[in-house]
């Protein structure tokens, strides 16, 4: 994306949790289209280079908050959104990315919880984004930030503990009882 | 860090101002990891998601999920949960990185689907 300068914001712009006012825009068609430009979105990121498009993060995050916050989206495009996460799990610094991750395991939980209550039939929709959540903690999991670790405990109401060493974590997990102590 | 020492003062099960939200992650998981979760139907085994090694040959982690492209059901997702948990622990514990070439491969192989 060479002029992405000007694309960038543009494609940002077309992204939003609000309906359209248009009664005559056919509702499939549009959740269609919400699902192709957060996928561009999400090439675009990731197609870039570490933090191209920082500048931009504020409004990233307010949108994608805003889709996931939106029941009258649909699962298709917010699966979407936690493959945009994963992107910018891989493409924007963590450091950046520490105040963002409250509220998007509070909406992941929803998806997992949801899925339990009412598991989403086989084939559809809803059953992809189950798979597009399980991906997105995959990734988490895998990653692993300190600052998502410390965040959590923070937005949790924990006491607030120091910053632990990273090779002493295991010290203060509760583990399941099938792993082995080294 | 992820999880609430469980030594704290109990908290009431209608209670989450101070339960950790990887506590409940974690227990979401396990609840998904039964095998009779809302009798499950056998599954075949031409059902089984292909989930990648949790670790690369050096020790990096990297996601199961990886290649995953498709779902049919839901519980296809059991043996992914059974074993998130224990395998987390222990790629923490070896603490080799992260294996971002396989990161970055799934994530490619997704997006220009």
């Amino acid at each position: 994306m060479d002029s992405d300068k000007e694309r960038f914001p543009e494609l940002l712009s077309r992204i939003t949790a609000a309906p359209s006012n248009n009664i005559f825009v056919n509702r499939e068609q549009e959740m269609l289209s919400r699902s192709l430009n957060l996928r561009r979105l999400s090439y675009a990121m990731l197609a870039a280079e570490q933090n191209h498009y920082l500048v931009h993060l504020p409004s990233i995050q307010e949108k994608l908050v805003d889709i996931l916050r939106t029941d009258i989206v649909s699962s298709r495009v917010h699966s979407e959104v936690y493959l945009c996460l994963r992107v910018m799990m891989c493409r924007i610094s963590a450091q950046h990315l520490t105040n963002f991750w409250p509220v998007i395991l509070s909406e992941l939980l929803k998806v997992f919880e949801g899925a339990m209550d009412d598991p989403p039939a086989d084939g559809s929709e809803d059953l992809l984004l189950v798979l597009a959540a399980c991906k997105f903690l995959d990734l988490l999991l895998v990653i692993q930030s300190e600052d998502f670790q410390m965040c959590v405990l923070v937005s949790c109401g924990a006491d607030h503990q120091p910053p632990m060493d990273v090779h002493h974590r295991h010290d203060r997990r509760r583990l399941p009882s099938r792993v082995p102590r080294s | 860090m992820f999880i609430t020492d469980t030594t704290d003062a109990a908290y009431p099960p209608e209670s989450h101002e101070a339960e950790s939200i990887m506590d409940r992650l974690t227990e979401i998981m396990a609840d998904y990891a039964t095998p009779n979760l809302r009798s499950t139907p056998r599954l075949g085994m031409d059902d089984s998601l292909h989930l990648e090694e949790a670790r690369s040959l050096t020790g990096q982690r990297r996601p199961r999920l990886g290649q995953v492209q498709k779902l049919h059901t839901l519980y296809q997702l059991q043996p992914f949960f059974s074993r998130a948990s224990i395998e987390t622990f222990e790629g923490v514990y070896e603490d080799a990185g992260v294996d971002w070439e396989a990161v970055e491969d799934g994530l490619w192989h997704e997006i220009e689907q």
